[in-house]
């Protein structure tokens, strides 16, 4: 389960591994797909890109269908697990949430037209007047009401109770309108939740109980659930969706787990849209078909544990990240599809600073560090992020770093063990879809947190101290500020050596219009159309 | 016969036994944890992660979740997966179905393929033909058959775009669910569409999965075939003025016997080993549909799709080897051997 693994090619050499016969890269390509990292080269540049088939026409709008790497699992919100992105983007076609987050991950009104703080500790939620759910049941306060009370609910143990019911105090109803939620103190990541907390409809759920909901089910979203046939999810207008009617017939979401067969069947016009494209295979995506990049939203980083040699140093976690070349890596490594990370953080959430020069690629100051540490570095790494984790030993070692190895853990593994605070250091990715650096510091930097996990057994009384402060705060203006301390003392600390956030690639079928890519990887279908 | 039915099934329970208690003892003894997966990165607290470990039962120990486990499976009750929270009966019988409409379907095309090659082979030995078909069969058996999947999908999909490449059948066209083979419920309720959705489905990764078996049923059966065309009785039937086609069918007759083990083998195998060709083919088969298991630690359903797979094997080896016994008469019990 556990392999060891040493290479000796920097990344640099990489690129020239592409040069080999057609057949070693179909193969590699294959190998590194079913690993999921995909960086392999690419199957389809060999033969030009002539595909044909003509794409499944509808009627006036046309059946879109989403090729997706993930399968779909619960279709009630409220059952764990919640799945990946792709369960969440076809829940969120089904139902509406009170808000939602834009593509520039700030809240955004939905089911909720505004919301207003009269103080720090109550949201006030003007609903959406006459909204129904596919049922013909009213969505009112009254329901959105319900929809907070049932998360909260111990007894079920939903998806969010534990974040919800450790933040909120009370629900009301003040008319029909109008949802009064008092939180129990500040609370500014409550609009996050609220972005994933789907509406269903009271009477239905109480009548079919859960399993059958989870089946069947039923939301004021712009598209309604038709049926699941193997691993294809079916949903059909909704004609009456209160947002304005969508203009395809319906959405097919299929799941195809192998990368090169999602490009495959996009190619041949059977899928719309494949997501989860991995940067160097974007350019082959030409002739009927194109790429669509946006930014992404999960922060890749070398962690260390601040409790074992030689990382127990605050010099020696510096020298790590000195000698790691950002820009290299994404030029190289990524195609150049994402961002160099200087700070924990990327440009586009709340608490990134763009004045400060923060992490640099600077070997020399590495070199004078690292030639001295005699102490074996093991870097566990999940099967997914081993490219990562081999380029970033390539760079370790090339700045006079002796004696490291990369260690591959078979993911289910690699998440005990850093979640254990075991590890001496490992490579890995935390997703940040909230958009808030506060998301990052409460699940790693912070002592008072709720669950169990350690990762790197970071521990800091200032840091705790300046967590606090920011969370206390709800207004985001002001809160921005107050990250600007702990941005510093994450680079003085260095429990973290960040390196890249990667661009979120899609592939999509020429004559779709009306489509962008989300970033959080939900799928805005309103306004999109398919031609011929 | 009946004897040897008995043994063997009595074996199944035997088998099964023995693999139910590896593979909870492996999962159980393997980092790594179902809770932690179902909450992935979301932020859950201490408590709710305890709630769901206390729901799942893991907290117990582990002998007395075996015997919960083993307890229900008796009844017929594998348990409810945790992920996708269904029955994991409900879950394993299509994708089962999925991986049985595969197999039989690669059965066919390699049997259409291997059967021929093998009889030109060998009467034309060393012929031009015989050459042919011996390369054709070590490219069969040397090629990866996800390396031949991918090719096949970029001629046939990509450039021709004449065979569909992911799924079971196209966006839109429904099959009811009769016996969960969809070629054989389409042509049970003359679903002529459906039917030819789901047979240009089952194409690429019949085909793909089919040459390798092709290949090896071309070789052993030439061989044997061979070993008999020179056997005296071969000349005694030819020297009587039987046609080709008689002389031919004793051969086969007669050449059958290892054939069959061989492929008896290849089933079992197929049953559960064509995971990378159902994940090329985003074929919902049960291969996939474990081995997505296995990385979620989803335990129920790794357990309840390990112990359908290992009292599979068991049955396509029994079946097997009471043809054997059909095919060749002095391997039945009784006359010569136990079992």
């Amino acid at each position: 389960m556990v392999r060891s693994m040493r290479k000796n090619s920097r990344i640099g050499a990489r690129r020239s591994a592409t040069v080999a016969t057609a057949a070693a890269a179909v193969l590699a390509l294959v190998l590194a797909g079913c690993g999921g990292g995909n960086k392999a080269a690419d199957p389809t540049s060999a033969g030009g890109t002539n595909g044909s088939a003509a794409a499944p026409a509808g009627g006036e709008g046309g059946q879109l269908v989403v090729g997706v790497s993930d399968q779909i699992l619960n279709l009630d919100p409220g059952l764990a697990p919640t799945g990946g992105r792709e369960t969440i983007a076809v829940r969120n076609l089904i139902f509406d949430t009170l808000v939602l987050q834009g593509n520039d991950l700030k809240p955004v009104a939905r089911l909720a037209d505004s919301w207003t703080n009269p103080d720090d500790n109550t949201w006030i939620f003007k609903l959406h007047p006459g909204v129904s759910f596919t049922n013909g049941e009213p969505f009112n306060a009254e329901i959105a009401k319900y929809n907070v009370d049932r998360v909260l609910d111990p007894e079920l143990q939903l998806s969010y109770f534990s974040q919800l019911s450790s933040i909120v105090d009370s629900v009301e109803a003040t008319d029909a309108d109008t949802l009064t939620i008092k939180t129990k103190g500040a609370s500014p990541g409550l609009l996050t939740i609220l972005a994933y907390m789907q509406m269903v409809p009271q009477k239905n759920m109480e009548e079919v109980g859960d399993d059958a909901f989870n089946k069947a089910p039923i939301g004021t979203g712009p598209f309604k659930f038709d049926k699941r046939v193997g691993d294809q999810v079916y949903l059909t207008r909704n004609d009456d969706y209160w947002g304005g009617k969508p203009k395809l017939d319906g959405v097919v979401f299929q799941t195809i787990p192998e990368v090169s067969s999602r490009i495959a069947a996009l190619k041949s016009g059977s899928i719309h849209i494949a997501n989860q494209i991995p940067p160097d295979l974007s350019a082959t995506l030409t002739g009927n078909v194109k790429s669509e990049t946006v930014t992404g939203t999960r922060i890749f980083f070398l962690a260390m544990n601040v409790d074992q040699a030689p990382f127990d140093d605050p010099a020696v976690r510096r020298a790590m990240s000195d000698a790691i070349d950002r820009e290299s890596i994404v030029e190289n490594l990524y195609a150049g599809e994402g961002v160099a990370l200087n700070q924990v953080g990327y440009p586009a959430m709340l608490g990134y600073q763009k004045d400060i020069d923060g992490f640099a690629f600077d070997p020399d100051a590495a070199r004078k560090v690292l030639e001295g540490i005699t102490t074996p570095v093991v870097i566990d790494v999940g099967q997914s992020d081993a490219t990562l984790a081999q380029a970033v030993y390539g760079q370790l070692e090339a700045a006079g770093l002796k004696n490291v190895t990369v260690r591959i853990v078979e993911d289910s593994a690699f998440s005990a063990a850093k979640e254990g605070g075991t590890t001496q250091a490992y490579v890995g990715s935390w997703g940040v879809a909230e958009g808030d650096l506060d998301a990052v510091l409460i699940r790693h930097f912070w002592s008072g947190r709720s669950d169990t996990s350690k990762y790197t057994n970071y521990s800091s009384p200032e840091m705790d101290k300046l967590i606090e402060t920011e969370q206390a705060i709800v207004d985001p203006a002001k809160r921005g500020e107050l990250f600007k301390p702990i941005a510093d003392l994450l680079i003085t600390d260095v429990p973290w050596a960040p390196i890249i956030t990667p661009n979120e690639i899609y592939g999509v079928s020429t004559n779709v219009s009306g489509w962008e890519p989300s970033p959080i990887g939900l799928f805005q279908l309103q306004d999109t159309t398919i031609a011929g | 016969m009946v004897r040897l039915i008995a043994v063997r099934l009595f074996h199944t329970i035997v088998v099964t036994l023995i693999v139910s208690l590896i593979v909870f003892a492996l999962l159980h003894f393997a980092p790594g944890d179902p809770v932690s997966n179902v909450y992935g990165e979301q932020n859950v607290d201490a408590a709710q992660r305890a709630a769901l470990r206390l729901k799942l039962g893991l907290d117990d120990p582990i002998w007395q979740q075996y015997l919960n486990f083993i307890g229900n499976a008796v009844r017929g009750d594998l348990g409810v997966s945790i992920f996708q929270q269904q029955p994991v009966t409900s879950l394993i019988g299509p994708a089962l179905m999925a991986t049985l409409e595969l197999t039989i379907a690669s059965l066919i095309v390699s049997i259409a393929i291997g059967l021929p090659v093998a009889i030109i082979s060998a009467l034309k030995q060393n012929s031009i033909y015989d050459r042919a078909g011996s390369f054709f069969a070590l490219f069969g058996i040397s090629m990866p058959s996800f390396w031949l999947g991918i090719v096949l999908i970029l001629i046939m999909s990509v450039y021709l775009g004449v065979l569909p490449v992911e799924g079971r059948v196209g966006t839109g066209i429904s099959i009811d669910n009769i016996t969960g083979l969809n070629t054989l419920d389409a042509l049970l309720t003359g679903n002529w569409e459906g039917l030819w959705s789901a047979l240009l489905h089952l194409v690429l990764p019949a085909v793909t999965l089919g040459m390798a078996i092709a290949a090896t049923l071309a070789r052993v059966l030439r061989s044997s075939l061979i070993d008999i065309k020179n056997q005296e009785f071969i000349e005694a039937l030819r020297a009587r003025g039987l046609s080709q086609a008689t002389v031919v069918r004793h051969m086969l007759r007669n050449a059958f016997p290892p054939t069959v083990i061989m492929v008896g083998i290849k089933i079992g195998s197929l049953l559960g080993g064509a995971i990378v060709i159902e994940v090329v083919f985003s074929w919902p088969g049960l291969g996939r549909l474990i081995v997505t298991a296995i990385s979620a630690r989803d335990y129920p359903l790794i357990e309840g799709g390990v112990l359908v797979m290992a009292v599979l094997f068991v049955l396509v080896n029994l079946v097997t080897d009471l043809v054997h016994g059909v095919l060749d008469p002095r391997i039945r019990v009784g006359t010569r051997s136990g079992v």
